[in-house]
């Protein structure tokens, strides 16, 4: 089966329509067939409606909302809020403490990694990422847009040390461009090249980070989010009218 | 034994005028990147460049990921350079790149 390429690390940097749709057509062309743009809970309102415009062009939209604070108390406020509207929750592990509790929690599906910020994942971390099937995010645009050679060497070291616990752990990760304009948006098949040919990855893993391990999480929580969902392993298969008596 | 090559299409539309140029920064990027030994055995050359359209690159076939990561490091202001096809000889490559319609909205007839 053909693979469906899936972008959805888009950062935008203005909520304009006209910028939305731009990077849609870059999506387009670059071969993406589904696109999920993560933005913060902050700005969440202002994302224009642009449902309508992808679908012409072909894209499947995954709603995404951040919910970065280095509050937890805060964190949990506007996970009660989002978990049942939108498809994916990510938060970014810039400290131990916000690390810890994004693998904790059942309602984050991704934990993004930001090079300037240590990332570190302990045992515990890699137990509870294992059996509640959570996934690392990973961007390139640190490593293409670098202001200079430290910084991607920095950025090049941190993404080692990470994908190195990833692969040995058999951790789920999500690799994409991470781009703020349709400008730094890169086709789905060169970013799987950037990791063969920095980090030694398998080329079959690198594709799967783009395609397979992002829909794997996008269908868990779509069937989780439809009315036919009961409980984890329970579901509502066909809805028929019983009329007789019991 | 004998060399093998690939040939990547890759297509853009902004790119430079001049394919000297262009063909230079691909160039200082991958040495940038890789060092000048990958640089040497990767014997990656500029075949075919059309400006506003795209071009072939020729890479030795153990090469073909850091060529494309030098592509994808390439930066520009408007489109960024998608890779369409990789080719096994510059005919069929240069035919492909002649006959893919460069409109965004284009289908994605020539993913691999």
């Amino acid at each position: 089966m053909k693979r469906r390429f899936a972008e959805i690390t888009i950062t935008p940097s203005s909520f304009s329509k006209e910028e939305f749709k731009n990077m849609l057509n870059t999506a387009s062309f670059l071969g993406f067939k589904v696109v999920g743009f993560n933005i913060h809970v902050k700005n969440f309102k202002n994302i224009p409606e642009v449902k309508n415009y992808a679908e012409k062009l072909g894209l499947e939209l995954v709603s995404r909302v951040d919910v970065t604070f280095s509050d937890i108390g805060l964190i949990k406020k506007y996970l009660k809020k989002y978990r049942k509207k939108v498809e994916l929750i990510s938060i970014k592990g810039f400290s131990r403490k916000i690390i810890s509790f994004g693998c904790r929690d059942r309602r984050i599906d991704i934990i993004r990694v930001d090079p300037h910020y240590k990332f570190t994942l302990f045992k515990g971390d890699v137990k509870q990422i294992l059996e509640q099937d959570k996934a690392i995010e990973i961007t390139a645009k640190p490593l293409i847009y670098a202001k200079n050679f430290q910084e991607r060497v920095r950025t090049l070291q941190s993404y080692e040390k990470t994908l190195k616990t990833i692969l040995k752990k058999r951790i789920k990760f999500v690799f994409g461009s991470g781009a703020c304009s349709p400008a730094e948006m890169r086709d789905a098949r060169s970013l799987a090249s950037l990791l063969v040919s920095f980090f030694d990855m398998d080329y079959a893993k690198a594709l799967d980070s783009l395609s397979c391990n992002v829909m794997s999480i996008v269908e868990r929580n779509r069937l989780k989010l439809s009315p036919n969902f009961i409980w984890p392993g329970v579901y509502l298969l066909e809805e028929e009218k019983y009329e007789g008596k019991i | 034994m004998r060399e093998k090559f690939r040939y990547i299409v890759f297509i853009s539309k902004s790119l430079p005028e001049d394919k000297d140029d262009f063909y230079k920064i691909i160039v200082s990027t991958l040495v940038e990147l890789f060092g000048l030994r990958s640089l040497a055995f990767s014997r990656l050359t500029l075949v075919d460049y059309i400006p506003g359209r795209g071009g072939v690159i020729k890479v030795r076939r153990e090469a073909i990921h850091i060529a494309r990561t030098a592509l994808a490091f390439y930066k520009n202001n408007k489109t960024p350079i998608r890779v369409i096809k990789i080719a096994g000889t510059l005919r069929k490559a240069k035919s492909i790149l002649r006959s893919y319609p460069c409109d965004e909205n284009a289908k994605n007839k020539g993913d691999k």
